[in-house]
């Protein structure tokens, strides 16, 4: 069992552990929040669901716990975003043109932000890029984890690709 | 990108193609300027999307987000302490109920007053008359079937 799954398991009722949990994973969390979201209070809501769901969840050890609590948040995203499905989809994209010119929640490196590069995609595409781009996921792992058939993962991952290939190539930072 | 094959070239470049058909797209991507243009492409892609710097969680956020856990915590400990004092109530009146139940004493018989058993049965005395009226028509009556029986 590694260091992360331990904080996990202690994480419920110690609260130096879920600290340190946090301390070790709160970072690339809320950049995966803030890039599937383009917006920092959800982001935030975003990485304490997930990390107050992971610590009453059971931690399988099907994968590292990073990616086990990037599935848990690319959920919790998904379930925040139907909840304001009566909204207008630029709800979860309102702070686009703060994430499009690459000034998002404090960054400042000149390279454009991930938030930035994925703002244009729709949300469905942009949990596709995060599942397979960051986390490594396979199709079937992002298809149980996304709870569409494998197909859909393909065509989504194609067209997510399709449009940033279109919007960066050729990009230099 | 004008190749047909570009969806079997993804699959390639995800490793998630089967390995029979891997010689034959690794082939064709020999052959296929377009095809190795998108794989090119994919790469660039994959490297700024992992190298992209992200959005950085903030001290107060931090704050926040450990101030939940332990709002979380008060909430769960709550909740215990509602749980086990309903449970505590519950054995509780179990408990007295089944005491009160023990500790009943067991009721005498009832007395019945005189003038109600003598206003079902008729005094001693009279029942021992009726008695010896009904003895004396039984005898009476045998001795008549036994007369009629001899004749």
């Amino acid at each position: 069992m590694d260091d992360d799954s331990e904080l996990l398991k202690l994480g419920r009722s110690d609260p130096q552990a879920f600290r340190a949990l946090v301390e070790r994973q709160s970072q690339y969390l809320y950049g995966v929040a803030h890039a599937l979201t383009s917006n920092d209070a959800d982001a935030e809501d975003l990485v304490q669901e997930t990390f107050l769901g992971a610590v009453k969840g059971t931690f399988r050890g099907e994968s590292s716990v990073r990616t086990w609590l990037v599935r848990i948040l690319v959920n919790r995203a998904a379930m925040l975003r139907r909840t304001r499905k009566r909204k207008p989809e630029s709800q979860f994209d309102d702070a686009k043109t703060q994430a499009t010119d690459g000034s998002a929640s404090g960054s400042s490196d000149a390279r454009m932000d991930l938030s930035a590069m994925l703002a244009h995609l729709s949300f469905e595409h942009r949990q596709v890029i995060v599942l397979r781009e960051l986390e490594g996921l396979s199709y079937e792992e992002m298809a149980r984890a996304l709870g569409v058939p494998r197909g859909t993962v393909e065509s989504r991952l194609h067209r997510a690709r399709e449009e940033l290939r279109r919007r960066f190539t050729g990009y230099k930072p | 990108m004008s190749c047909d094959r570009s969806a079997q070239v993804e699959a390639w470049y995800d490793g998630e193609l089967p390995e029979s058909d891997r010689a034959a797209v690794e082939q064709h991507l020999r052959e296929c300027a377009d095809c190795t243009q998108l794989v090119a492409e994919l790469r660039q892609m994959s490297q700024m999307l992992v190298a992209a710097p992200r959005a950085q969680m903030g001290a107060d956020a931090k704050r926040r987000l450990e101030r939940s856990w332990w709002a979380n915590r008060d909430r769960g400990v709550l909740r215990m302490a509602e749980w086990l004092t309903a449970a505590a109530a519950a054995v509780l009146v179990g408990a007295l109920m089944f005491w009160s139940e023990g500790e009943r004493p067991s009721q005498p018989p009832t007395q019945v007053a005189t003038w109600q058993s003598d206003a079902v049965m008729p005094p001693t005395e009279t029942r021992d008359e009726v008695a010896s009226n009904v003895v004396t028509l039984a005898e009476w009556m045998a001795n008549d079937l036994s007369v009629e029986g001899s004749r």
